[in-house]
């Protein structure tokens, strides 16, 4: 769990989220059963739950909550099931996917199946014909931006722009969507979902970034998965697209290195982000996520007073620090 | 002509240029007809019978997409345009779906596609569990025919007695024309749009 989440209030409401995670995956359905519990059981930050638990917390509606924070969940745990069969990833959390175990198709009905729950979830909550249709809205958004992440494999030519429209639909906007729907459904005004749809945006942006930097510093033991998985599959992330902005020696050898998709195999994907921490693609990028830190700090502070606010403020030092 | 077309762009491609799937006109024709068919057995209005009509096209999509999934590798060529674009585009016709239903305020019905999406992708984890090596794939046409049928039959607050009858009118329906939607194979979207326009779809 990260550091953030132990906060005073938030703890207690995730290990509730937790329990309720566990009672939706009970499906009827043995084999289904089997595969979403393990799943759950793989572990994760539950980084939305606890968006969603904090957002509400500011209307004193932490424990209504706690099914809404659950599908949230649901809701991202479905498109890493999927995720995995479009990235064909072995591993997740340093245990097998299930397409791994039991083929594509297996995984993608699995995934399906659990997102069913999560929207049978949502339908039964306060405000529920608003709240499907901010799913709606994400899951269109998420699928687009997938679809855009596959469709610029290896492309060396893609901007921060490209970037930005990737990850904001591949992560921040289910992070701002956690800190939106829990605002509309503890009854927000519309300046106050604003807000929150903004600090959740923000601090998505600075998570998926900082996930980037992650995945080509830390060594494959503390991912869970191979160091450098996304540039080896060919998906530019920042750190990579703002090396290639520069003119250095090593340039040509990257490029090179990408246009034959890494046909080496690892030892080609370990070079090449040896170039991109030497040129330092790392440090440039976490300029990146500290702005965004910032903006969704200036956002935190234009909410009223209410008790976590302090706390949360000088929680965001803890996304900065995280270290998988 | 209902909002079908836009849903099978994206971006600046559409669903014909980035999947490895065959498409037939019938399957776009199907679901909609079907509901307004039944629409007027249940006297409903036109236009609300055929947005269940679309919603279900929608699903039909969504389903046919994830179920054509095929056991590829990377290394395989193909890969792409035969998993990891249907993963992908499957769920977004799911997500448009559900804005559609929004858009069209036909949450009634919302509890009775979520059933068919557990039964559906159940039948298919019970066929894989069985046949893991096999290509075959449950059919789930017959499982949509019925759910249509049930959507009109909550959208109208009918009561069990109605919802049998569209139940029995539907199954027939799928029968006298089901066998017939793979006739022309469809590869663009302006062959589409010609068709959906000529039925007034």
């Amino acid at each position: 769990m990260l550091k953030i989440f132990e906060l005073h209030g938030i703890k207690e409401r995730l290990s509730e989220v937790e329990q309720y995670l566990e009672q939706a995956l009970d499906f009827p359905h043995p084999a289904i059963r089997e595969s979403a519990l393990n799943t759950l059981h793989a572990g994760g930050k539950r980084v939305r739950p606890a968006f969603a638990i904090m957002t509400a917390s500011m209307f004193h509606n932490e424990k209504n909550i706690v099914p809404l924070a659950a599908a949230l969940e649901l809701v991202h745990m479905a498109s890493l099931i999927h995720d995995d069969v479009v990235d064909q990833a072995d591993t997740r959390r340093g245990k097998p996917t299930i397409n791994a175990l039991y083929g594509n198709r297996y995984a993608i009905h699995v995934g399906d199946y659990i997102l069913t729950r999560a929207i049978s979830i949502i339908q039964q909550q306060p405000n529920s014909s608003r709240l499907l249709q901010i799913m709606a809205e994400l899951s269109i958004e998420m699928s687009l931006g997938e679809v855009e992440q596959l469709r610029s494999t290896f492309d060396i030519h893609q901007t921060v722009e490209d970037y930005n429209y990737r990850i904001d639909r591949k992560t921040a906007l289910l992070m701002a969507t956690s800190c939106q729907a829990a605002a509309v459904a503890s009854g927000a005004t519309e300046a106050e979902i604003d807000i929150f749809y903004k600090i959740g945006y923000n601090l998505g942006m600075e998570f998926q970034i900082r996930d980037d930097i992650l995945d080509m510093e830390q060594d494959s033991k503390k991912l869970g998965k191979p160091a450098g998985s996304d540039l080896a599959h060919g998906i530019m992330t920042l750190p990579t697209i703002l090396v290639l902005q520069k003119e250095f020696p090593e340039k040509a050898e990257l490029i090179q290195l990408i246009q034959d998709r890494f046909s080496g195999g690892q030892q080609q994907v370990d070079r090449a982000i040896s170039i991109i921490i030497e040129q330092g693609g790392l440090e440039d990028a976490a300029v990146y996520a500290e702005g965004y830190l910032k903006q969704g700090a200036v956002y935190i502070s234009q909410l009223p007073d209410f008790s976590l606010k302090k706390l949360l403020l000088h929680g965001v030092n803890y996304l900065r620090e995280r270290a998988y | 002509m209902l909002n079908l077309i836009p849903a099978l762009r994206i971006k600046d491609v559409t669903i014909f240029d980035l999947l490895n799937q065959e498409f037939y006109q019938g399957e776009f024709l199907f679901f909609p007809q079907l509901a307004a068919y039944l629409g007027k057995v249940a006297a409903i209005p036109e236009m609300d019978a055929r947005e269940i009509g679309m919603l279900s096209e929608l699903v039909y999509l969504y389903a046919k997409l994830h179920i054509s999934l095929q056991e590829k590798s990377m290394a395989d060529e193909g890969f792409c345009g035969s998993v990891q674009m249907p993963v992908l585009i499957g769920d977004l016709f799911l997500g448009r779906f559900y804005r559609f239903l929004a858009e069209s305020e036909k949450e009634v019905c919302l509890p009775v596609y979520m059933d068919f999406m557990r039964q559906m992708n159940g039948q298919q984890v019970d066929g894989l569990l069985e046949h893991p090596r096999t290509e075959s794939r449950t059919s789930f046409c017959p499982l949509l025919v019925r759910k249509t049928a049930e959507a009109m039959a909550v959208f109208a607050g009918a009561q069990a007695d109605m919802q049998q009858t569209l139940e029995t009118a539907a199954e027939q329906y799928r029968q006298q024309h089901w066998d017939s939607v793979q006739g022309r194979q469809v590869t663009s979207l302006s062959a589409l749009e010609e068709c959906l326009q000529a039925e007034e779809i």
